[in-house]
């Protein structure tokens, strides 16, 4: 089935790479994706990952990725965190939508935002200068097949000196039951000195058989600028997607990310950091509450190329029932990347002895003048600690939640959006209770929100 | 600063290198079945033990050396090794008077004064094993310290039950040579309820050029036993790399114990990174009883090329695994090391605690596996690997896989990597304590908690070794 799939994009390839008016060297990395083949569990980064299980789904391959209008983007899809104003950007199996522009430019700030195909036609100035320059086609089989086949996604562009008060948040959403197979590629630049939040949701509607989703997504941030980057992962449980971020860091700027999985299917992300010039910081947050037979896969590799970069990662998992999680983190320091320092931190918990989890932190280091570590342990919950609570009365499961809760609160204390924390809080909560069903939306039925009855949004 | 503090690292010399000049037969180089067969038929072997040779030989033909290790060398040719070389005169039971006086300058004692020093030896020149001490003593208790090849001839029904039990034949590329080619190697038997008296130890040499060494230890300790094993190695200095790839088995019955320690110094190769040993060693103990325990405890300073996992099977229920490791690379050493916990039985615990120092332009990794199966409810690991960079030039990398499939478990890692800070060497210095001796002060408190684990005899020995690798004529 594999290679039916496979087939499928044999067949359809020519007539993709022949497509006019987009960009080049898509043959090149077509040929590459050839010679890579999509990895396989003789692969060593993917070796406890059940890729062919996802592949073997009959899965379609989606081609029409052209934008399409409709009335009011709200109507189609929304994901209400109360009081929250955003710049609201959706992305349907692959194609942008829109109400009024294709491709949006902010005329007080100069912000571009929209459809990436317009962005290559219309600024192409901008688009060339950083296209298809952060990504390796190379890495991996997924990332060389995006790079040669997916035709349109989301462009994001904030000017020079430029700081934007809205959050931009891009949904990138599946629906229909005709199993598709959907690629969309990303570009989002921050010129020197600006400084945005971008929000990036992954949902899926419920009636979706199978998908399959191969995100790329490539980030430019310039010298001292700063980005805010929020993922939220909401996905059903017959879904997959391989969601591959690469980041290219100037001189001293920031990157701050945080990944929240509620649910998915299979899902993995991975996040690829080059810091090539000094001073950069990057701080990368993780959590993922993992259920039923949901397989989440975190990756992070940092690439210390220059000198006095710094990095955290911090990535939690509460694993139950059959779940089964993945940490890949890596910190490579290069020969001359002095002054480095790196942390690295993953912790898990296990509530049944179905649930599974590999954990995989390495450092690789060619510098001496370097302050390096990670630290990563798994677990169930603390004995002695439940006791603690049971023995003030608080019932069992009340207590179990409690101590779940404090585990992922460092996570959650990462969000600078109060609304969004306020709403990840209520969202933790029920979903730690079981309490998430589905609505006719999206499988959280996060519209239904509550503040729950057991709030420990103060501790 | 840095080169400044550090130059006196590279020059260090290796103490071992001297060459005994000796008769010796050697093997034509290559590896075929009749090499196999003659070297079956030498050694007087039974015919159970040629079939397992030629099955494991028939299995590594197809097999391709792993390449997942974090070293770089040039592809070694298998058919330009001699596999087996012998002193001459060992014929006539007699030993020449030139390896006595080898074994001598190497600190390793095999004549009276052995009673005094307490340590039961079994010296292993090339191929074959010169002597073993102590013999008698060990007997009494009922204890068998003897060479393998000697125990295959003797105890066929203890090979047959436990060799290649723990490493398979079939187990990885160097495991399944070695069990082709093996020559020699230690065999030890406790037998129920026996604490052995004295520390059993084997003396690793590699005297003859071109030839590669593939000795085998086999340790078994029955019911209620306790044994304490020492290794050591040398070779001589040579501009060609020489392979040495053992395999090492420890089975441990139900509450026994056995403690295995090494002090590895193979030569190391030279300033410029030419010659040096290849060392790629399969170890694995499995704790098959009980409240058994396996403890490795290792200081790697030689080699050119380490490649060694000495891993624990924690099959049986409280059963305890243990792994101490310093490892010290310099120049352009390359060290690949670490360990596997596999935890099959219920309240298994294992504790890893692994300390690297890189210096010149040398790498060197950790690379370890925890895995709780599923059963292995309420299992204990904790990890701890630390690295110490000492140049600009070199590497130190940490590779820990964990996997875990129940949630009644605890597994805990934790990692750092920096080097001496200016700010410690900088409090000795104004203490009057010069730099060289600050920073054997704090290598010497930072491998402490290995060290400490060794047996007295050997603790003296790798703290001079460890001194020796990093220093210059501190006497």
């Amino acid at each position: 089935m594999k290679s039916k799939l496979l087939e499928q994009i044999k067949e359809i390839a020519p007539k993709l790479l022949s497509i006019e008016d987009l960009w080049t060297n898509r043959d090149q990395h077509y040929h590459t994706f050839l010679s890579l083949g999509f990895p396989d569990d003789k692969v060593e980064q993917w070796r406890q990952t059940p890729i062919n299980d996802q592949l073997n789904k009959p899965l379609y391959y989606v081609t029409d990725n052209s934008p399409k209008q409709i009335e009011r983007l709200d109507d189609y899809f929304s994901c209400p965190i109360e009081n929250f104003e955003k710049y609201l950007f959706l992305i349907h199996n692959g194609a942008p939508l829109y109400s009024d522009q294709v491709i949006f430019k902010d005329p007080n700030t100069g912000m571009i935002a929209g459809s990436l195909r317009h962005a290559f036609l219309l600024f192409p100035d901008i688009f060339n200068k950083y296209f298809d320059n952060i990504a390796d086609p190379a890495y991996n089989g997924f990332v060389a097949l995006n790079m040669s086949l997916a035709s349109n996604g989301f462009f994001l562009y904030v000017p020079s000196g430029v700081k934007v008060k809205l959050p931009v948040q891009l949904i990138n959403y599946s629906k229909g039951d005709d199993n598709p197979f959907i690629q969309s590629r990303n570009l989002i630049i921050l010129d020197d000195n600006a400084e945005i939040t971008f929000l990036q949701c992954d949902d899926t509607h419920m009636s979706v058989d199978n998908s399959f989703y191969n995100i790329l997504t490539e980030f430019y941030i310039g010298k001292g600028a700063t980005l805010y980057h929020y993922k939220l992962q909401n996905k059903s449980n017959n879904s997959s997607l391989i969601n591959t971020m690469f980041f290219t860091l100037n001189e001293s700027s920031n990157l701050h990310s945080l990944s929240l999985t509620y649910n998915g299917g299979f899902i993995r992300n991975e996040t690829i950091i080059n810091m090539d010039a000094p001073e950069a910081n990057a701080k990368i947050y993780g959590l993922g509450l993992i259920d039923r037979q949901q397989i989440i896969e975190n990756l992070a590799f940092i690439n210390h190329n220059a000198k006095n970069c710094t990095s955290y990662q911090t990535f939690k998992n509460i694993i139950d029932e059959e779940g089964r999680g993945l940490f890949n983190g890596h910190i490579k320091v290069m020969p001359g990347a002095q002054k480095t320092s790196a942390y690295q931190l993953t912790r898990n918990i296990l509530l049944t002895d179905e649930a599974r989890i590999f954990v995989k932190p390495f450092l690789e280091i060619y510098a001496d003048d370097v302050k390096c570590s990670h630290g990563s342990s798994i677990g169930k919950l603390d004995d002695e600690a439940l006791y603690y609570l049971m023995q003030r009365g608080i019932c069992e499961k009340n207590a179990k939640l409690l101590l779940m809760y404090a585990f992922t609160n460092d996570i959650v204390a990462e969000i600078h959006i109060s609304d969004l924390k306020k709403q990840t809080i209520g969202m933790i909560n029920r979903r730690l209770k079981g309490e998430l069903s589905a609505c006719d939306q999206c499988i959280l039925g996060c519209t239904k929100f509550e503040i729950p009855e057991l709030d420990f949004s103060d501790f | 600063m840095q080169d400044d503090n550090f130059d006196w690292i590279k020059e260090q010399e290796y103490e071992y290198g001297f060459e005994t000049p000796i008769e010796v037969e050697v093997f034509p180089k290559g590896i075929n079945e009749d090499i196999i067969r003659r070297l079956s038929s030498i050694k007087g072997e039974p015919d159970f033990m040629l079939e397992f040779r030629l099955k494991a030989f028939e299995y590594w033909k197809n097999m391709i050396p792993p390449t997942w290790g974090h070293l770089k060398f040039d592809p070694i040719d298998f058919q330009d090794i001699s596999y087996y070389a012998a002193p001459k005169k060992l014929k006539s039971n007699e030993i020449d008077p030139e390896l006595l006086e080898t074994f001598e300058k190497l600190g390793v004692p095999l004549e009276e004064r052995e009673i005094l020093a307490g340590v039961a030896v079994d010296a292993i020149f090339d191929s074959v094993s010169v002597k073993t001490t102590f013999r008698e003593e060990l007997d009494k208790l009922g204890i068998i310290f003897c060479p393998i090849s000697e125990a295959i001839r003797n105890h066929p029904e203890l090979i047959k039950k436990y060799l290649g039990t723990v490493v398979s034949p079939y187990d990885n590329f160097y495991a399944a040579l070695n069990s082709a080619v093996f020559s020699d190697g230690s065999f030890v038997y406790i037998p129920k309820g026996v604490k052995c008296p004295v520390e059993l130890s084997s003396y690793f040499r590699i005297n003859t050029q071109n030839i590669g060494q593939f000795e085998r230890t086999l340790i078994i300790a029955d019911e209620e036993s306790y044994v304490s094993y020492l290794e050591g190695c040398t070779a001589p200095m040579r501009d060609e790399n020489q392979l040495h790839a053992a395999v090492v088995e420890l089975i441990a019955l139900d509450n026994a114990e056995i403690k295995y320690s090494t002090v590895q110094n193979w030569y190391p190769g030279d300033k410029e990174g030419k010659g040096g040993i290849y060392n790629m060693v399969t170890k694995r103990g499995i704790c098959k009883g009980k409240n058994s325990k396996i403890s490795w405890t290792q200081v790697e300073t030689g080699s050119a090329i380490t490649w060694k996992y000495p891993s624990c099977i924690l099959s049986g229920d409280n059963s305890i695994g243990e792994f101490y490791s310093v490892a010290v690379t310099n120049n352009y050493q390359q060290a690949d090391t670490g360990t596997k916990m596999i935890h099959i039985g219920k309240n298994t615990r294992s504790t890893i605690i692994s300390k690297g120092i890189s210096a010149g332009y040398s790498q060197n990794s950790y690379r370890g596996l925890v895995k709780i199966t599923k059963n292995a409810l309420n299992s204990r690991n904790y990890t701890q690997c630390d690295s110490l960079l000492l140049t600009d030039h070199c590497g130190a990398h940490t590779w820990p896989y964990i996997d875990v499939a129940n949630d009644e478990s605890i597994v805990e890692h934790e990692a750092t990597t920096s080097k001496i800070s200016e700010d410690q060497l900088f409090y000795c210095n104004q203490r009057g304590i010069s730099t060289e001796e600050a920073i054997r002060l704090i290598v010497n408190g930072y491998t402490r908690e290995v060290i400490s684990k060794l047996p007295m005899e050997f603790a003296v020995e790798a703290q001079k070794l460890l001194s020796l690798s990093l220093e210059n004529g501190i006497g």
